[in-house]
């Protein structure tokens, strides 16, 4: 099992949640809440990872656990370990859907960090 | 971060999401062209050209797309939830339109992805959606029932295409891709590059021998009605061609020839321009075969 699968399982029954109750809160099957706990569910999606972190409050003790549960380039947790992005950056940085080519190297990625911020910042 | 709104400062709608609500979740490809019309529905856009996307904006009360120095990306859906799109600024006009189409077909793809917690809904791959997206553009920017009826009284050509992408805004290859997609006769349309094939890449990394580069087939599609057989990727053409003529003087060439697919020949009318990509010079032709209209 891994370690995502792990902490929902171990935080949903702290919070004694039942399967179909935590499942329904975040808008899927219990059965598939239950793959995700045994680890046989992978890649999940972003926004069903930020929906369990925000259910069962894994956000602030998340840590690398976004990383690790889904799909964030090698190349982005290297940019965003280096400049300590914050973590709602990092997720808009994974979410950015392309036309074109998505950044390669961390040097890319603050490329496009930066611009991301000049320009929807004004 | 900061959002302009366009005019009438609507409420931001998430068009994907106000699709999806209205449709149910997407169970085939066949649905993506139904978010098109929804699209241009909502907005109250008509087929007549220049298609106007502000229309859209508007209407779901999307952000202006910003103009960003981007490097390797012609647009970015920055943030789903508020409709935030940069466009490449120093990318042509024409293809800066292309691209907010696309931006528009990802919402859909970003309502979707949010629907599909179940793995029973489609889940397309990265390449597949991305030419979904550029399909859905051209269907947004080249409605079929303004643009077939043009085509079919102009007839396929280069010609027609540069008057077509004049007409709709569009860059001449998106247009020309519409054209062969629509046309009848037997057309195809030829993208060629300078390039090795992907054995001779191989060798001149494994050793200190290097392959001479040729110009090559990139890539090509075909009307339905084209009898003139397969055109092969990666085919190299001969260098007294027209179309390596094209590539060599750099201004456009036409006239009839034959041209060596590996499997056999082809007789074809050839209308070749040069193209840019990005640092590449290739070559687009157009193929007429003989006989056909």
């Amino acid at each position: 099992m891994d370690e995502f699968a792990q902490k929902v399982r171990d935080r949903r029954l702290q919070e004694k949640l039942s399967q179909e109750e935590l499942a329904n809160k975040v808008g899927i099957s219990r059965n598939y809440l239950s793959q995700i706990e045994r680890g046989q569910a992978t890649n999940l999606s972003w926004q069903l990872v930020e929906r369990l972190t925000a259910v069962l409050g894994l956000k602030e003790d998340s840590g690398g656990t976004l990383e690790q549960a889904a799909d964030i380039p090698p190349s982005l947790v290297q940019f965003a370990r280096a400049a300590h992005l914050p973590p709602d950056d990092v997720l808009m940085l994974a979410r950015l859907k392309y036309r074109g080519q998505q950044p390669t190297t961390p040097e890319k990625w603050e490329l496009l960090y930066n611009v991301i911020k000049m320009t929807a910042g004004n | 971060m900061g959002v302009e709104h366009g005019e009438g400062d609507r409420k931001y709608r998430h068009p994907g999401q106000a699709f999806l609500s209205r449709y149910g979740a997407l169970q085939r490809e066949q649905d993506v062209s139904r978010y098109v019309e929804f699209l241009r529905q909502e907005a109250g856009l008509g087929d007549t050209p220049p298609i106007d996307l502000s229309l859209i904006y508007r209407h779901f009360g999307i952000p202006t797309p910003r103009r960003a120095p981007l490097d390797e990306q012609q647009g970015i859906l920055v943030d789903s939830r508020t409709g935030m799109i940069l466009i490449k600024e120093d990318d042509p006009l024409v293809r800066q339109r292309f691209t907010e189409g696309h931006e528009l077909m990802e919402l859909l793809f970003d309502a979707q992805e949010q629907a599909r917690t179940e793995s029973f809904l489609p889940n397309w791959s990265a390449d597949r959606k991305e030419r979904l997206c550029d399909q859905g553009a051209a269907d947004l920017l080249m409605p079929q029932t303004s643009f077939l009826p043009r085509l079919n009284e102009l007839g396929l050509s280069l010609s027609t295409g540069r008057s077509l992408a004049a007409l709709y805004q569009t860059s001449l290859l998106a247009t020309l891709v519409r054209m062969v997609q629509y046309g009848t006769g037997e057309h195809a349309l030829v993208l060629w590059h300078h390039a090795l094939t992907q054995r001779e890449s191989a060798q001149t990394a494994s050793s200190s021998i290097k392959a001479k580069k040729k110009l090559r087939i990139w890539w090509s599609i075909r009307t339905d009605d084209w009898r003139g057989g397969f055109i092969p990727k990666h085919k190299s053409i001969a260098p007294d061609s027209l179309i390596a003529k094209t590539h060599l003087k750099g201004h456009h060439h036409s006239g009839t020839e034959t041209i060596h697919l590996g499997w056999g020949e082809v007789r074809c009318q050839v209308e070749a321009i040069p193209i840019a990509f990005g640092d590449q010079s290739c070559v687009l032709s157009l193929l007429h075969r003989s006989g056909s209209d």
